[in-house]
């Protein structure tokens, strides 16, 4: 059963050169105890959704939000403050994309890691120190029984990293939301990390909406992925499906666009930029920076599916798929 | 080469006092970087790496050692003499949103070296479109704040901001790491094409190997503070000598481009 269902969700701001759509009709849907990526440009709509899901967006002031976010249930956006502060505290956690706001520079290290639980469980300081000692050791802090009583800008940029990534485990969520949480890993402790959190993930059960540009990083981790451009999910498939047979010309894109080790010639980025979204449209948002597009590209290309598993949204995708 | 190197230090030490005992953040560091070279510095995380770049750019005080940019001892230049040669170095930050003004327009952040180098407006604000433009961000963005930008858009505020005064040497400091592959490779050929054109030096600090590979000529290893190996790219990534490095270069994960692999 779906922990978390995406239903039709539009995120538009107003700027100062007009209405910027910035999420254009995303569907997904997480399940219990899957680990899901997603995955696209920056500036393609990937942090504006997953704030829109822990309603942290400005929606007083800037932010219109529309759709439904469903949450066992309950529709999230129809949600009250004072609900979502609960609900943010215990069942749904985030991790930030950037690491050092998200920490607070005058709060010991161990405090803000066992911040949650400490409240919920009433632990005493004692216990408390204990345990933000084994999360901070958990996610690899070397010298965690030293490093707990520290601040925040006595941290590595890779450490501070990890502890954003405890202070969000420490409250065993029901669904965590990782914003580019590994970015400034090295690969060593990323691959370490990773597997931490597989291993944690499939103990607990934690569903595990996994923000990343990192490909490589969504084939380790990810059950299923979501590629996402200018506001829309082009492309979902399981792992293995995707890696194997992408079908979107955008994930194609994507994936040729990555430096291997050896690489020494000059990278092909995608030529051309997203759409900034000031300008909306109807037909297929990748068809001026496809090389495949056609005049049926000015129409919108519905998401079909390939497998039961597998659905993209390119009018082409047939002809275009591997023999 | 027997040209005054660029960059120069010796024996550079940096010690972080704590109660339960002193961090060697930097480690008895010597480090050559020659004009127009792209050095790379990979390693494990905490080795030192960001330390390093900020004692460099003079944002920390060592304590032990000497640095010498361009044959001057920096660490025995006055304030004011150090600010004379501020426009010839710039640091991109592995933060960069705790090193952007909130309350402040991209435009003004992006000019703000500019500025300071005592640019007129009008000048400032055409660069500013160009720089934004450089690192493939529409001039709308201009008018913006931080907050109103994705991460990967913050990111390259922060390297078009470091581009402003052309400088002579950049310190990057992870400047691709929040960035997704195809403006990853923009901003990569970027600072390829700049370096062929300006002659520009960059100690590029990054965790990506596939990066610094492709960008850098000479690479050093850090690790607990030390340099523990330093080499042409090509050493390095193909006859690693020093245990650590041979351990990080094994564990890169790998993506299997379609086509090459099943
Ligand atoms: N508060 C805001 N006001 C106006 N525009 C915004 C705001 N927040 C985000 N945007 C815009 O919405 C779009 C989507 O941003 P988002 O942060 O979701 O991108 P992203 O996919 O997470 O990219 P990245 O990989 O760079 O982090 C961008 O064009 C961004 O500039
Ligand atoms: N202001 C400080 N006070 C105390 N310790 C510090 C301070 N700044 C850095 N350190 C420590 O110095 C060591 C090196 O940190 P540094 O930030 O240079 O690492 P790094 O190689 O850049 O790591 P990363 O890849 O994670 O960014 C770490 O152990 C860090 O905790
Ligand atoms: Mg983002
Ligand atoms: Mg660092």
């Amino acid at each position: 059963m779906a922990l978390l269902t995406i239903d039709n969700l539009h995120v538009r701001f107003r700027t100062p050169a007009g209405l910027l759509h910035a999420v254009n009709g995303v569907n997904l849907q997480v399940d219990r105890g899957e680990i899901v990526g997603l995955v696209g440009e920056s500036g393609c709509g990937k942090s504006v959704t997953a704030r829109a899901i822990m309603r942290l967006l400005p929606e007083h002031r800037s932010a219109q939000v529309s759709g439904r976010v469903v949450w066992r249930d309950e529709d999230l956006l129809a949600k009250s403050e004072t609900d979502m502060v609960r609900l943010r505290g215990a069942d749904l956690a985030m991790i930030f994309q950037d690491p050092l706001s998200a920490l607070n520079p005058v709060m010991r290290i161990g405090d803000q890691v066992i911040e949650g639980p400490r409240q919920r469980e009433k632990l005493s300081r004692q216990r408390a120190r204990a345990r933000a000692i084994e999360w901070l050791d958990h996610v690899g802090i070397p010298d965690a029984a030293a490093r707990v009583d520290q601040y925040p800008h006595t941290f590595s940029g890779g450490m501070r990293q990890r502890v954003v990534m405890a202070t969000a485990l420490s409250g065993s969520p029901d669904l965590l939301i990782a914003d580019e949480p590994t970015t400034a890993l090295d690969v060593t402790i990323q691959a370490q990390l990773l597997e931490r959190l597989r291993t944690l993930q499939a103990e607990t059960g934690t569903a595990i909406l996994f923000i990343t540009h990192d490909l490589a990083v969504v084939a380790q981790l990810c059950h299923r992925v979501a590629v996402m451009y200018a506001g829309r999910i082009v492309e979902q498939a399981t792992v293995a499906e995707l890696f194997a047979h992408p079908r979107h010309p955008y994930t194609r894109a994507l994936l040729n666009s990555t430096p291997v080790p050896g690489q020494r010639e000059r990278l092909e980025p995608i030529p051309g930029a997203p759409p900034d979204g000031l300008h909306p449209f109807s037909g297929c948002p990748f068809a001026d920076r496809c090389p495949h597009a056609i005049p049926a590209c000015d129409l919108p290309p519905p998401l079909e599916d390939v497998t039961s598993t597998h659905r993209v949204a390119c009018h082409r995708h047939e002809e275009l798929a591997d023999p | 080469m027997n040209e005054t190197p660029l960059i120069k230090t010796e024996q550079l030490l940096k010690v972080f006092p704590a109660r339960t005992g002193d961090v060697r953040a930097v480690d008895h560091v010597d480090l050559t970087i020659h004009k127009g070279e792209a050095f790379g510095l990979a390693g494990e995380s905490g080795s030192g790496k960001s330390t390093l770049g900020r004692l460099i750019m003079g944002l920390e005080s060592p304590t032990a050692g000497t640095i010498h940019f361009d044959g001057m001892d920096l660490t025995a230049l006055s304030p004011a003499a150090l600010r004379a040669q501020r426009p010839r170095f710039q640091m991109i930050f592995q933060d960069v949103r705790s090193c952007l003004n909130p309350r402040h327009r991209i435009e003004t952040i992006v000019s703000e070296p500019l500025r300071l180098a005592g640019q007129p407006r009008a000048a400032c604000r055409k660069r500013v479109r160009e720089l934004l433009d450089h690192v493939g961000l529409p001039a709308t963005v201009a008018r913006r704040r931080p907050g109103e930008l994705s991460g990967g858009q913050r990111q390259r505020v922060g390297i078009a901001r470091a581009m402003a005064t052309e400088p002579e040497c950049i310190i990057a400091d992870e400047p691709v790491s929040a960035l997704d592959v195809s403006v990853q490779a923009q901003i990569l050929n970027l600072l390829r094409d700049l370096r062929a054109e300006h002659n520009l030096t960059y100690l590029f600090i990054s965790h990506d190997l596939a990066v610094v590979e492709y960008l850098c000529d000479r690479v050093g290893i850090m690790q607990k503070g030390q340099l523990v190996e330093v080499g042409s790219a090509a050493d390095i990534f193909q006859r690693p000598q020093h245990p650590y490095t041979q351990e990080l270069l094994a564990s890169v994960c790998t993506l299997t481009k379609p086509g090459s692999a099943s």
